[in-house]
């Protein structure tokens, strides 16, 4: 083997181990930011979960009769009419 | 002379071996034979017959596993209301053996957790498992970014779900609770555990030997599968409806208890049931037993008159008695075999249809003796009384419904008027809704469907469940549009609803003394049962309201007409039913 091909076949070496060592630096960077992002979407889902029930205990009939009678509101005779079946979600909205 | 053997020459270097020697190496080669031999088969004893056990200690000693929660499904009403949820929160635990200062480590946590901190360093110390013990449960996010900012070695957080309900006291029969473990205790809750349940996961983890995570593909997760959720027939608006107007009727006649539910007599779902007092799930804890049963299933009481309607559709039918047959009311005094019976108000001849309007109990007396014992006991038994409606809640009741052959003398006057049996509400309304929908007992139902932790369905239960005919069509629209509407057009008109026309029936029974035998003196179970637009009924109503103040009222038409009546406006206008022609609608 002559010096000249030692060198390329050394480069040719160098150039594989350092792609290899670039390709698992990547890979490792990429697994810890879809490790953040999971947790971010945890979290985002706790979020959701928990906001749902505030949103569920808000919309609790007598949690709206308390605040017409806080704020005050004049409902007038259509009272009873106050969250009519058509006003209100499915419980799709309740999917993640 | 015998010359000696020749001698082997010795070469220069050859070792002058002796005979022991030679028998000590291969002594030597011998045992060490045996022990090889031995340490061999002991190597493939220990991985093979001991092989999995062994991996199964090593892989204790090196991995821990944690438990992942599955979140339990939710309970919504039949609109998609959210009655009973999961929500997500922290949980703090400790590693007992690897604190090294328990009392700084409690200091730290004492300040976040706001509990005294001798309380936490006792939690570490006296842990009853070395390696675990829990410091606090369901902390809110703050104090759990707290902690976790803090980077204490041995401390924990563990991701929870926490049951919540969010219209606090509202259905809270209906739902029931859980308990500390998160399965249910009572109501649905109980009733569809394994369906809302689901299933946990859990995380297994490489550690070292100081218990520290060692991370990358080490770590194995199985997620959880989430549980799935029920829609329940249940309107939460409906439902408040209810229980604010039986609160208020409870309080305003200081009576001792309450309920209620609402009908849908064309599919026996139902739309609110109620009981007074009532109780947080929430705070389950904080009430009694007594409070958080579920009195409409459970307990069965003497209906009084507003039993009479299914008497007398029986009477009608089997023809004990005709539509237009004048029965002589005695001017409301009469003995029946030395029972002395009288009525509110005297009346002399009256048809089937005014002594059900007037509640005549001497009109009844003389149907029941007409039917006798066994024709009697068979339409009470038809319409479902004695037997559990299978509505789905736990510990429901059947009822006291004695054989004939216990019956007494006076039976046949008093089964008539809602006396010596006992029902329970929920029997009650779902026998009445048969008057309302041609003459069908149908099964009572609160669960709409089943829906997977997707929300896709599983299972709906769109269909009415028919248990049988109770009576042919022509008497239940007789009763529905004659003699029913008749109790409140023609004697308590107060208890009409003007957009929408009403037939029921009220009741006041004595309520009786379960230590001395007999009733109670000047205590009553106040009734009202009724359906509404009577033409063409959406709902059936019942209210019954136990032990009124006598100083205040204790008929019927007085303490739970007025509930009813409400109940039925504020439904019917919620449902956005238009107001009936109540001209078109009248009675003949």
């Amino acid at each position: 083997m002559t010096p000249t091909r030692a060198g390329v076949a050394l480069l040719l070496v160098g150039i594989v181990c350092l792609t290899v060592v670039a390709l698992r630096a990547e890979k490792v960077r990429v697994e810890s930011s879809i490790q953040a992002h999971t947790a971010e979407l945890v979290h985002c889902r706790r979020q959701v979960w928990a906001l749902q029930m505030e949103i569920a205990r808000l919309r609790s009939p007598e949690k709206i009769q308390q605040r017409i009678e806080r704020f005050s509101l004049t409902v007038g005779a259509d009272f009873d009419r106050w969250l009519s079946p058509e006003t209100d979600e499915s419980y799709a909205s309740l999917e993640d | 002379m015998k010359p000696n053997p020749p001698t082997k020459p010795r070469l220069p270097n050859e070792p002058n071996i002796q005979r022991w020697q030679l028998t000590s190496a291969k002594s030597i080669f011998i045992v060490a034979l045996v022990l090889f031999v031995g340490l061999a088969i002991r190597l493939v004893y220990i991985n093979t017959v001991m092989s999995e056990r062994l991996l199964d200690i090593a892989e204790s000693q090196q991995r821990s596993r944690m438990t992942i929660d599955a979140r339990r499904g939710t309970i919504l009403d039949i609109r998609g209301r959210l009655l009973a949820g999961s929500r997500p929160r922290y949980s703090v635990y400790a590693d007992p053996a690897i604190i090294e200062q328990p009392a700084e480590v409690a200091r730290k946590l004492a300040m976040v957790l706001e509990v005294d901190a001798g309380v936490i360093e006792n939690e570490i110390r006296s842990s009853s498992s070395p390696r675990f013990c829990w410091l606090s449960r369901l902390i809110d996010d703050a104090q759990a970014d707290a902690i976790r900012s803090m980077r204490i070695y041995g401390i924990g957080l563990k991701s929870e779900f926490e049951r919540y309900w969010p219209m606090d006291e509202t259905a809270a029969h209906v739902l029931g609770f859980t308990g500390s473990d998160g399965h249910g205790l009572g109501g649905m809750e109980l009733r569809h555990d394994a369906h809302l349940s689901g299933k946990p996961g859990y995380r297994t983890t490489l550690r070292d030997a100081r218990r520290r995570a060692i991370g990358g593909e080490a770590s194995r997760i199985v997620a959880p599968q989430d549980g799935g959720h029920l829609v329940l027939t249940i309107d939460s608006v409906i439902q408040h409806i209810v229980e604010k107007r039986l609160a208020e009727q409870v309080e305003h006649f200081d009576a001792e208890s309450g309920i209620s539910i609402v009908m849908d007599p064309k599919s026996g779902e139902i739309l609110a049931m109620a009981c007074v007092p009532t109780f947080n799930p929430n705070r389950y804890k904080d009430f009694s037993v007594d409070v958080r049963r579920n009195r409409s299933v459970t307990d069965p009481t003497e209906p009084g008159s507003v039993f009479k309607p299914f008497i007398a559709a029986v009477a009608l039918e089997e023809g004990y008695v005709g539509p237009r047959e004048m029965i002589d009311c005695r001017n409301g005094l009469h003995s029946f075999d030395g029972r002395l019976m009288h009525d509110t108000s005297p009346h002399g001849e009256m048809t089937i249809t005014e002594i059900i309007a007037y509640s005549s109990n001497i009109g009844m007396g003389f149907i029941g003796t007409r039917m006798g014992d066994d024709a009697l006991y068979d339409a009470v038994r038809r319409f479902g009384f004695g037997t559990k409606t299978q509505v789905g809640l736990a510990g429901e009741s059947s009822g006291i419904i004695y054989k004939t052959n216990r019956w007494s003398s006076y039976s046949k006057t008093s089964v008539p008027i809602g006396q010596e049996i006992a029902v329970t509400p929920i029997q009650l309304v779902t026998a009445f809704s048969s008057f309302f929908n041609g003459g069908i007992l149908l099964r009572p139902r609160l669960v709409r469907s089943l829906l997977r932790a997707d929300f896709t369905t599983e299972q709906a239960f769109t269909d009415s469940e028919v248990i049988c005919r109770v009576m042919p069509e022509d008497i239940a629209d007789y009763m529905a549009t004659q003699a029913l509407p008749a109790v409140v057009a023609r004697h308590r008109p107060e208890l009409d609803v003007t957009e929408y026309p009403t037939a029921g029936k009220t009741g006041t029974a004595q309520v009786p003394d379960p230590v001395r035998g007999g009733y109670e003196e000047g205590t009553y179970l106040s009734s009202f049962i009724a359906g509404a637009p009577y033409n063409d009924p959406e709902i059936v109503v019942l209210v019954m309201i136990r032990k009124p103040s006598e100083a205040i009222a204790h008929y019927g038409y007085e303490v739970a007409g007025p509930a009813v009546r409400d109940i039925t406006r504020s439904t019917l206008q919620y449902l956005q039913l238009p107001p009936v022609n109540t001209q078109a609608s009248a009675m003949p």
